[in-house]
């Protein structure tokens, strides 16, 4: 897959996931599932060495800002690191291919983020230096809920599914996902 | 017909009143102006004096021991008094909040062997005096059995003073400490 080229904006890092997975773990954040992100700091190493420095530790201080495009084709989540390292960036999530990660990182309110480049697969790169995130229920919750329902409406759509049979699929798949997505490592 | 263009004395004494009239409605003004700043003060300080708690929780997590029945939450808390009264905590409330809704409050442990030595702690009630804090280590016990079936989705902690006066803060993820879980060796024939 190409790097998209990753540009500044107000001088803040445009950082691309490149790869994304759900880590369940027994004992762990009581075995609910995680979302995790990889995401392309190649052109970026500080933001590589932020993370790396930051995975160490046992706490830190974050603020995050949700935001979105004029379209609403991409979700942005602003993180500005206090300790233990000072850093900002910006991760861009695409709204119709990221939508379960959106979804379970609203869901859960954590998320796992680790550096990586255009190609890294979690399975292959699980002994990399990771941060697990708290994220605050913020107002932009609501926001991004809908540009996800609208995503989902979309896809559907896409798939051919008529419109008289849209209400029903999307309330089956809604079942099958929150059932899944409730699921527990205990 | 002569129309007088001369001053009279009852002209300057009416100009005389109409000055002083100005100058006492731009006093006036003032007046007000200053007795809203003294209202505001007032006011703040009338609110100070109301109890106002703020809570921070800086640490938590699950002691889990294999050979317990109960698993153990510790959160290391800091509770400040904004107020200009002090102030008396009487109640530290854990509620997990699960899935399907249910809200699950843990008891306050009295268990004294397996807490941490170096942690000290939140003593109830603990007096809070005007504008200061104070830090310690709340421990609550949950069945093990009941851990296993409830799915936490937040801790929310509330502390409670004397006015009932309420001030609460939550955790998403609490990381667990597990004791006793080595794997054994299979002993060798």
């Amino acid at each position: 897959m190409k790097s998209k080229k990753q540009t500044k904006v107000d001088n803040i890092p445009m950082l691309t996931i490149v790869s994304n997975a759900l880590v369940m773990q027994k004992n762990f954040a009581d075995g609910r599932p995680i979302p995790l992100i990889i995401i392309d700091t190649t052109e970026y190493t500080e933001v590589r060495r932020a993370i790396e420095l930051h995975a160490g530790t046992n706490e830190g201080e974050v603020n995050f800002t949700w935001g979105r495009t004029k379209d609403s084709k991409y979700i942005t989540l602003v993180v500005e690191a206090i300790s233990p390292v000072e850093i900002k960036y910006m991760i861009v999530f695409e709204a119709n291919m990221h939508c379960s990660v959106l979804d379970v990182i609203l869901k859960t309110r954590l998320l796992y983020i680790q550096a990586g480049e255009v190609g890294d697969k979690i399975s292959r790169k699980l002994d990399s230096p990771r941060i697990l995130f708290e994220l605050p229920i913020t107002d932009f919750e609501s926001e991004i809920k809908q540009i996800l329902e609208k995503e989902k409406v979309k896809s559907f759509k896409r798939m051919n599914v008529k419109k008289r049979d849209l209400k029903k699929v999307i309330k089956g798949f809604d079942a099958e996902w929150n059932s899944f997505t409730a699921k527990r490592f205990k | 017909m002569v129309v007088s263009t001369s001053i009279e004395v009852s002209d300057i004494v009416a100009m005389i009143a109409c000055v002083i009239s100005i100058f006492c409605a731009f006093f006036s003004l003032w007046q007000a102006k200053t007795a809203k700043k003294a209202y505001d003060l007032q006011k703040k300080i009338y609110l100070d004096g109301f109890s106002h708690l703020e809570l921070n929780i800086r640490d938590s997590f699950v002691y889990d021991d294999k050979n317990e029945e109960k698993l153990f939450i510790f959160f290391g808390i800091v509770v400040n008094n904004l107020s200009d009264k002090q102030t008396s905590i009487k109640k530290c409330v854990l509620s997990l909040l699960c899935e399907e809704d249910v809200i699950y409050k843990p008891s306050l442990s009295e268990k004294e062997d397996c807490f941490y030595k170096e942690l000290s702690k939140f003593e109830i009630p603990q007096n809070l005096g005007a504008h200061s804090s104070h830090a310690g280590w709340l421990k609550y016990e949950v069945s093990r059995e009941i851990y296993m079936k409830i799915n936490i989705n937040t801790f929310v902690v509330c502390v409670e003073d004397i006015h009932g006066v309420r001030a609460l803060d939550n955790a998403v993820f609490v990381r667990e400490e597990l004791h006793n879980y080595e794997i054994e060796k299979a002993n060798q024939s």
